[in-house]
């Protein structure tokens, strides 16, 4: 029990790390499960999602308690404060991977025209580069790579916009039904989404390596504001 | 004696926290309803005024993040206190996606202006728009007084928001194949009725914050439960 807060660090670092792998995997494994319509597969996944809530929340719990209990300042504090926000941000992310099983399930029997299969292998490729890309500037604290996510997810928002028209107009041609318009609308939101994550990811990454909390939302917007690092080390004021 | 004047302006910051918080959200749900009038009315005034005072919730949240994390820093609270501000650090983001998410209503609107929808879609948006203004005010209530029971109603009021916006993504697709609304215009207001939804979603996850603070709940345990019920019974039967 004399273990030092960094040590404990390191364990939800690794941790992190693990459920970052977890989920990046599952990306293109679950878009699989959606276009061959593989109900075992999906099966499995939505299964996994039980163990995966339950390992995010272990480790939400794990980064609050070691606040209660190391009190750590500075770059300790950073990180534990950046592993509780990631959990939550791993946990919603596979929710959404988890979604496409759903949706595989929903549309079973139902075949996708090729242009909505090829969007959707597009997209998911994209959602799959972004969270590894975020998930290895957290590895190497690398602020580059950390800061090129946003733009990339440019990328996915535009695939996305691309995929809703082309689901509109398979419908106006009669190759899918409303039903699976539907659904398909939905999928491109979930990866979409992943996207979204991955960028809160990457803000974090910001936080964690340079002490600023960058602006969130509208990412796509220049900075604005100076930003002052987070005085950790000095109240601000007060005197 | 200096202890004693530093956790009094511990309370006095988590109380100004919690404060800047509740009056963030108050003007979210209060810019749900304009964000639906600029849609429904095609007012690009407002739209203008909308999307540029989104500029000051983004400051005030990353203030108010920032703020936590000095507090967490020089207070080093424990136990309900260090669940208040974990609470209100969560709550920031929340807020500060939820207005994106209105002033992207706004944006939706200039796409569209000068295209006509017909009365039953703007309809089924009034009503999304109020069920998530209604959600929205929930959650910021329950924030609001520390009410864990009210927050937790906020998860079923949620999937009758869920239901209108299948209704509508329907009406959407019913319209365009009778060639009422063109193909822009379906593609956007798709794209809306996901707005109010998320903005639904955002709610929920206040008041999840909302059960955290008061009693250490967290949201994952109902996924959590169910792997470990299911462990427990396998190593039941592996055992036998």
């Amino acid at each position: 029990m004399n273990r030092t807060a960094q040590e404990k660090l390191d364990d939800l670092r690794d941790e992190t790390l693990a459920l970052g792998e977890i989920l990046v995997d599952s990306i293109p494994r679950s878009t699989k499960v959606l276009l061959e319509q593989d109900m075992e597969g999906a099966e499995y996944q939505i299964l996994a999602d039980d163990e995966y809530d339950a390992r995010t929340i272990a480790l939400e719990e794990a980064s609050i308690s070691l606040m209660a209990l190391h009190a750590p300042v500075a770059s300790e504090l950073r990180h534990a404060v950046v592993v509780m926000k990631m959990s939550g941000e791993l946990e919603r992310s596979a929710d959404l991977v988890t979604n496409l099983c759903k949706v595989a399930r929903r549309i079973n029997g139902h075949p996708l025209d090729d242009r909505l299969a090829t969007l959707i292998e597009r997209m998911s490729n994209q959602a799959h580069l972004l969270m590894k890309q975020v998930m290895n500037a957290y590895a190497n604290r690398d602020l580059a790579v950390a800061k090129s996510v946003s733009d990339m997810d440019v990328y996915l928002d535009q695939l996305h916009k691309q995929f809703i028209q082309a689901i509109f107009e398979a419908h106006s041609d009669g190759k899918i039904d409303l039903a699976v318009g539907i659904q398909m609308a939905k999928t491109a939101r979930f990866y979409e989404r992943v996207g979204d994550h991955a960028v809160n990811i990457a803000r974090l990454v910001e936080f964690l390596v340079t002490g600023v909390l960058p602006p969130a939302g509208d990412h796509h917007r220049d900075g604005r504001g100076d930003l002052t690092p987070i005085g950790i080390e000095r109240p601000p004021s007060g005197a | 004696m200096a202890m004693e004047e530093a956790r009094k302006s511990f309370h006095k910051d988590l109380a100004e926290v919690h404060q800047e918080l509740v009056r963030i959200s108050a003007s979210i749900v209060e810019s749900i309803p304009r964000g639906t009038h600029v849609l429904i009315e095609q007012d690009l005034a407002e739209a203008e005024r909308m999307i540029m005072a989104d500029d000051d919730i983004d400051t005030r949240t990353v203030d108010i993040e920032s703020r936590c994390i000095q507090i967490l820093a020089l207070q080093a609270p424990v136990a309900g206190e260090l669940r208040q501000v974990v609470a209100a650090l969560k709550i920031c983001g929340e807020l500060e996606r939820s207005a994106d998410l209105v002033v992207n209503i706004c944006k939706a609107a200039r796409r569209i202006y000068g295209h006509e929808f017909d009365p039953r879609l703007r309809g089924l948006i009034v009503k999304m728009s109020d069920q998530a203004r209604q959600l929205f005010s929930e959650a910021t209530g329950a924030y609001a007084s520390g009410d864990a029971a009210r927050a937790a109603a906020i998860d079923d009021m949620d999937s009758f928001l869920d239901d209108l916006q299948r209704q509508f993504i329907q009406a959407i697709f019913e319209s365009h194949s009778s060639g009422r609304i063109d193909l822009q215009v379906a593609i956007q207001l798709a794209v809306v009725a996901r707005f109010y939804e998320r903005i639904g979603d955002h709610a929920v996850n206040i008041g999840e914050k909302v059960r955290f603070e008061v009693s250490g709940w967290l949201p994952e345990h109902s996924g959590a439960e169910r792997f470990r019920a299911r462990q427990a019974s396998s190593s039941k039967e592996g055992s036998s």
